[in-house]
C-alpha cells in the first residue's frame, strides 16, 4: 500500500522529477564543454518535454501525493502550464541577449531551470515545508542567476539587495510558518486552513498570517516592501528580470490563494484591511514614483509596484467573492511584463542595454512593427480598451464596488490616471520624437515573431474573452 | 444585409484601416482606396438614414450579440434618429477628410490614413453602442488613433498637447466607467434601455451625475475643462483638428443626452443651475478669450467651445423650462435645438478648420497678423472663408442660426436671465468672425509668395459644406421631424422619473 502510493506519486510528480534531473545534466554539459548550442535545445526540449508530461498527467480530480505533501488538480496544473509557456517564451527571446554577453553556459540554464522548478514546486505545495524549500530553491538560484553577470557593477549591488532583503523575508515567512505549526499542529496547509473553522482565531494565528503576508508582499514588492525591486530590475540580466517579474508572482498568488482560501481569516478585520491598505499605498507608490525614472527597466519595476498593488486589491475582494479576479489580474499582468521586458530584451544589442527611456526615441521609423507591440503591450498595462489589461482593471473595479468600496475605487482609479502618463511616455517616445538610435538591435526573424505572441494574445483576448473567464472563474469557484 | 448594417458601419471601416497599415506608402492608389471606403461608409449610412422609420421612437437595427455572458457585457447595437444623424455627420466629415487628406504631402501617408479610418469606425460604434461598457470601450478606444494623429503628425508642441488631451479624456472616461459599474451593480445591467427604466436615489443619482457629467464635460469640453482643447486643436493637424471639432466634440455631447440627462435626471435636476452658468460662461467668457486669439486655429477653438456652450445651455434648461411652462412641447424643442446645433457645429467647425488649413498649407502660418488682404490673391477661396465665418456668427440663412436661436427662445421661457447672456453671443461671435475675416481677408497684402486659389478639389470640398450649412439652414424641418419621436419619447422618459 505504502509503495503503491509512492509509485503513484513519483510517477504524478514525473515533470517536476524531469526538470530536476535535466537542469543537473545541464549542469554537466556546461562543464564538459559541450557546444553552447546543444545546452540551449537541451534546456528548451526538457521544459517541453515537462510541460507535455505534465498535460498527460492531468489530474481528473484533486490528487494528494507524498502523504498530502503535494497537491494536483486543475488550478494547479492551470498555473503551471501558464508558467511553462511563460517560461518557454523567455527562454527562446534570450537567448540572442545571452550568447552575447558571454552569459550562455551551463550553469545559468541549470540554474534557470532550478529556480523555476522551486516555482512549480510552490504553486502544488501543500505542505509548509515543501512550501519552504521550493521558495528557498527558486530564490538560491535567482540570487546567483541575478550576480551572474560580472562585469556588471550593477549586478552584484543587485544581487546583493536581492540576497539580503529576500532572505528576511524568507525568514519572516518561516516565523510565520513556524507559529502556525505551533498553533495547528500541522504542516499540512489544508489542515491549517481549517483550523479557524473549528477553532477560534486567536491573536496569534492572525499574527502569524500577518508574518506570512508581509513576506509575501515582499515577494510581490509591495509597498513599503519593495525597495529591493527597482536595484533588481535595472542590475540582473534582463532575462533573468523577465523571470522574477512574471514566474514567481503566480507562484506566490497561488500561495496566498491556498492560504487563504476557504480560511475564515479572512474575514478578520484587522487582516484583510492590511491587504487592502497595503495595496492602495502600493498603487500610490508604484504610480508617483514611475513618473520620475528615466531607465525604462526602473520605470517598470514601479509600475510592477503598482500592479502588485492590484493584486492585493484584487486578493482583498476575494474576501466576498473568489479568486477569480486576481487570478486573471495576476495572469494579465505576467503575460504583459513579459510582453514588454522580452521587447526589451530584443531590443538590446550586444554592446548595448536598453537602460533609458530615451533610448527609445523614434522607434518607429526605425521598426514600426515592434513599436506597435510596445505599444500594444504599454496600453494593455494602462489597462486602456482594446487589450485585455482592461479587463482586468474592470474586474478589479467591480469587484471593488460590489464590496461597497466605492471611494477606493475612485482613489485607485485617479492614481491609475497619474500612471498612465508613464506609459504613454514610451509611446510617444517611440512614435513622436524624432531621432533614432543606431544601436539598437532589429535583427532576429524568429525573435521578432516570438515577439508578437503575446500582444497579438492580449489582443484576441480583449476581443473573445468569455472561454477564458469562464475558465478562471470556474476553477476558482 | 440591413440585418448587420451598424456592424458593418463599424467594422468596415476598422478592418480596412488595419489592412492599409501594410500597404505601400508610396503607392498612388492609396489615395483612391481610402477615398472609396470612406465613400462606401458614407453611401451606407445615408441607406441607414433613408430606411431608418423616423415615426418609430424605438432603437432600430438591433443587433444582439451575448459577448462577454460572464461579466454581463453584450454587443448590443441599434439607433435611434440622434445616433442616426450623428453618424450620418461623422461618415460625412470623414468622407471630406479623406478628399482633404489627398491634397496633403504627408510622411507616413498609410498610417495615417488608417488612423483616420479606424477611428471612422470607433465612433460609429460610440453612436450605435446600446450596452454602456460597449460604449465605454468604444469611446475609449477613440483616443487611441485620435492620440497618434496630434502625436505623429502634429505641430511643433505637439507631444505636450496630445498627451494632455490623452489623460484628461481618460480621467473623465475612467469615472465614467466606474459609474457604470456602479449602475450594473445595482441593477445588475448594462443595457441602456434597462438602466432608463431604473430608479436610483437622489443621493447615488448626483454622485452618478457627478462623475459621468465630468466625463463628458471634458469631452464636450465645458468650461472650465476645456483648456485641452485650444492645445489640441493647435497642434493637430488640420484633418485632425476637423475631425476632433466635428467629430469628438459631438461624442460628448452625444454622452450627455444619452447616459446622463435620461439615465439621472434627479441628479441633474439638482446641479442644473450650475452647469448653466458654466454653459453661459463658456458662452460669453470663452467667446470673449476667442477675440483677442492670433492663432485662427485658437481662435475657431474657442469659438467651438462657446458654440458647444449652447448645446450644454439647451440640455440642462429643460428643468427650468419645465417648471415655468410645464409643457412637454418646449423640452422637446429645446432639445433638438441643441442636437440642431451639434450638426450644424459639426459642418461649420470643420469647413473653418478646413479654410485655415488651406492657409497653411500656402503659406506656413496661422497667425492673424501675417496674414492679409487674401481677397485680392484667392478670391474663391475667400469667399467660401467669409461664408463659413459668418455662418459661424449665425448669420440668418446658415444653420447655425436655427440652432441658436431655437435655443435663446427657450432659454427665455425659462428665465430672461439666460436668454440675456446667451444672446450677446449674436455680438460677440459676431465680433470674432467679422474681425477674423477683416484681418485676413481684406486689408493690406501682408504676406509674400506664391498665390494659389482653391484648387477643384478644395472646391468641391467647401462647396459640399457650404451647401449642406445653406440647406440646413433654410429648411431645418426635415431633421426636427425626425428627430421629434425619438425626443419625445426622451422627454417623457425625464418627466416620469422627475
Amino acid at each position: 500500500m505504502i509503495i503503491e502510493n509512492i509509485i503513484n506519486s513519483l510517477l504524478n510528480f514525473i515533470p517536476e522529477i524531469i526538470l530536476s534531473i535535466m537542469a543537473m545534466i545541464v549542469l554537466l554539459f556546461g562543464i564538459f564543454k559541450i557546444t553552447k548550442n546543444y545546452i540551449y535545445s537541451v534546456t528548451l526540449l526538457s521544459v517541453f518535454l515537462a510541460f507535455l508530461v505534465s498535460i498527460k498527467y492531468f489530474p481528473q480530480d484533486n490528487l494528494y501525493l507524498f502523504s498530502s505533501s503535494i497537491v494536483k488538480n486543475e488550478l494547479t496544473e492551470f498555473f503551471k502550464y501558464i508558467c511553462y509557456l511563460i517560461f518557454i517564451l523567455q527562454i527562446i527571446i534570450s537567448r540572442k541577449y545571452l550568447e552575447e554577453r558571454k552569459l550562455f553556459s551551463g550553469e545559468f540554464y541549470s540554474l534557470l531551470i532550478f529556480a523555476f522548478l522551486g516555482c512549480l514546486i510552490i504553486i502544488s505545495s501543500n505542505n509548509l515545508i515543501i512550501l519552504f524549500l521550493g521558495i528557498e530553491l527558486s530564490s538560491l538560484s535567482l540570487y546567483s542567476l541575478i550576480a551572474l553577470n560580472r562585469n556588471s557593477i550593477f549586478s552584484s549591488e543587485a544581487a546583493i539587495k536581492y540576497f539580503v532583503l529576500s532572505i528576511i523575508a524568507s525568514a519572516i515567512i518561516l516565523f510565520g510558518f513556524s507559529y502556525l505549526y505551533g498553533i495547528t499542529n500541522s504542516i499540512i496547509i489544508s489542515d491549517i486552513v481549517e483550523y479557524p473553522n473549528k477553532f477560534q482565531i486567536s491573536n496569534l494565528y492572525l499574527f502569524s498570517y500577518v508574518l506570512i503576508f508581509i513576506g509575501v508582499a515582499f515577494k510581490f514588492a509591495v509597498a513599503p516592501f519593495h525597495l529591493w525591486l527597482p536595484d533588481v530590475y535595472e542590475g540582473a540580466p534582463i532575462p533573468i528580470t523577465n523571470f522574477i517579474s512574471s514566474i514567481p508572482k503566480i507562484a506566490f498568488f497561488v500561495f496566498a490563494y491556498r492560504l487563504l482560501d476557504k480560511n475564515d481569516i479572512f474575514q478578520n478585520e484587522n487582516f484583510y484591511n492590511l491587504i487592502l491598505i497595503l495595496g492602495v499605498f502600493s498603487i500610490f507608490i508604484g504610480n508617483i514614483f514611475a513618473l520620475a525614472q528615466r531607465k525604462i527597466l526602473r520605470m517598470l519595476a514601479y509600475s510592477s509596484i503598482a500592479n502588485s498593488g492590484f493584486i492585493f486589491i484584487a486578493l482583498y475582494t476575494a474576501k466576498d467573492f473568489n479568486f477569480s479576479v486576481s487570478a486573471f489580474y495576476v495572469i494579465v499582468y505576467s503575460f504583459t511584463i513579459v510582453s514588454s521586458l522580452s521587447i526589451i530584451t530584443f531590443l538590446s544589442a550586444k554592446k548595448f542595454d536598453l537602460v533609458y527611456i530615451n533610448d527609445l526615441k523614434g522607434l518607429s521609423s526605425k521598426t514600426g512593427y515592434v513599436s506597435v507591440l510596445l505599444m500594444v503591450t504599454m496600453l494593455s498595462s494602462a489597462g486602456v480598451p482594446l487589450t485585455v489589461g482592461f479587463y482586468a482593471k474592470y474586474l478589479v473595479l467591480n469587484a471593488l464596488i460590489s464590496s461597497g468600496l466605492v471611494y477606493v475605487a475612485v482613489i485607485t482609479v485617479l492614481l491609475t490616471v497619474i500612471g498612465l502618463y508613464y506609459y504613454l511616455r514610451i509611446i510617444w517616445f517611440m512614435f513622436f520624437e524624432q531621432g533614432s538610435n543606431s544601436l539598437i538591435n532589429l535583427e532576429g526573424r524568429v525573435n521578432a515573431l516570438t515577439l508578437s505572441i503575446v500582444p497579438i494574445l492580449l489582443f484576441v483576448t480583449f476581443l473573445l474573452p468569455n472561454k477564458f473567464f469562464e475558465y478562471i472563474f470556474n476553477i476558482l469557484a | 444585409m440591413i440585418d448587420n448594417i451598424l456592424s458593418m458601419l463599424i467594422w468596415i471601416p476598422i478592418i480596412s484601416g488595419l489592412l492599409i497599415l501594410f500597404y505601400n506608402n508610396k503607392d498612388s492608389y492609396l489615395n483612391i482606396i481610402n477615398i472609396s471606403i470612406n465613400l462606401f461608409v458614407f453611401i451606407l449610412s445615408i441607406f441607414l438614414l433613408l430606411s431608418f422609420n423616423k415615426n418609430i421612437s424605438d432603437f432600430q437595427f438591433i443587433e444582439n450579440f451575448n459577448w462577454i455572458p460572464s461579466l454581463n457585457i453584450f454587443y448590443y447595437l441599434g439607433v435611434d434618429a440622434i445616433s442616426v444623424l450623428l453618424i450620418v455627420l461623422n461618415t460625412l466629415i470623414f468622407f471630406i477628410v479623406s478628399l482633404y487628406n489627398s491634397t496633403l504631402n504627408l510622411t507616413k501617408r498609410s498610417y495615417y490614413y488608417a488612423s483616420f479610418l479606424v477611428a471612422n469606425g470607433l465612433t460609429i460604434g460610440v453612436f450605435s453602442a446600446i450596452d454602456a461598457i460597449l460604449f465605454y470601450i468604444f469611446f475609449e478606444a477613440l483616443l487611441i488613433p485620435m492620440f497618434l494623429i496630434i502625436g505623429i503628425w502634429g505641430g511643433s508642441n505637439r507631444i505636450y498637447a496630445t498627451v494632455k488631451f490623452f489623460i484628461y479624456t481618460f480621467l473623465g472616461s475612467i469615472l465614467l466607467l466606474i459609474s457604470f459599474i456602479y449602475i450594473n451593480y445595482k441593477i445588475s445591467s448594462f443595457n441602456i434601455l434597462t438602466i432608463y427604466d431604473a430608479n436610483f436615489s437622489l443621493k447615488e443619482q448626483e454622485l452618478l451625475f457627478i462623475a459621468m457629467a465630468i466625463a463628458f464635460a471634458i469631452k464636450i469640453p465645458m468650461f472650465p475643462f476645456h483648456t485641452w482643447l485650444p492645445d489640441a486643436h493647435v497642434e493637430a493637424p488640420t484633418s485632425g483638428s476637423v475631425i476632433l471639432a466635428a467629430i469628438l466634440l459631438k461624442v460628448g455631447a452625444y454622452g450627455f443626452i444619452r447616459y446622463v440627462i435620461p439615465v439621472v435626471p434627479l441628479g441633474a435636476l439638482s446641479f442644473d443651475i450650475y452647469f448653466i452658468i458654466l454653459s453661459i460662461i463658456a458662452i460669453v467668457y470663452v467667446g470673449i478669450i476667442a477675440i483677442t486669439q492670433d492663432d485662427m486655429k485658437k481662435l475657431i477653438a474657442y469659438s467651438s467651445i462657446s458654440h458647444m456652450g449652447f448645446v450644454t445651455l439647451g440640455f440642462f434648461i429643460i428643468f427650468q423650462l419645465f417648471e415655468s411652462t410645464l409643457s412637454h412641447e418646449d423640452i422637446i424643442i429645446s432639445l433638438s435645438g441643441s442636437m440642431y446645433q451639434i450638426l450644424s457645429h459639426g459642418f461649420i467647425s470643420a469647413a473653418l478648420f478646413i479654410c485655415v488649413g488651406s492657409i497653411y498649407d500656402r503659406y506656413k502660418t496661422k497667425k492673424i497678423s501675417d496674414l492679409g488682404g487674401l481677397i485680392n490673391q484667392m478670391p474663391i477661396y475667400s469667399w467660401f472663408f467669409v461664408f463659413f465665418a459668418l455662418a459661424n456668427c449665425g448669420l440668418p440663412g446658415t444653420s447655425s442660426f436655427v440652432g441658436e436661436l431655437i435655443i435663446i427662445i427657450s432659454s427665455f421661457k425659462a428665465n430672461f436671465l439666460y436668454a440675456f447672456f446667451a444672446s450677446t453671443t449674436l455680438i460677440v461671435s459676431a465680433f470674432y468672425s467679422l474681425w477674423l475675416v477683416k484681418r485676413v481677408i481684406y486689408g493690406e497684402i501682408n504676406i509674400e509668395g506664391e498665390y494659389i486659389d482653391a484648387n477643384s478639389l478644395e472646391k468641391v470640398i467647401l462647396a459640399l459644406l457650404a451647401f449642406i450649412v445653406l440647406i440646413l439652414g433654410i429648411y431645418p424641418d426635415y431633421i426636427m421631424i425626425f428627430m421629434n419621436s425619438t425626443l419625445e419619447n426622451m422627454t417623457n422618459n425625464i418627466l416620469t422619473k422627475l
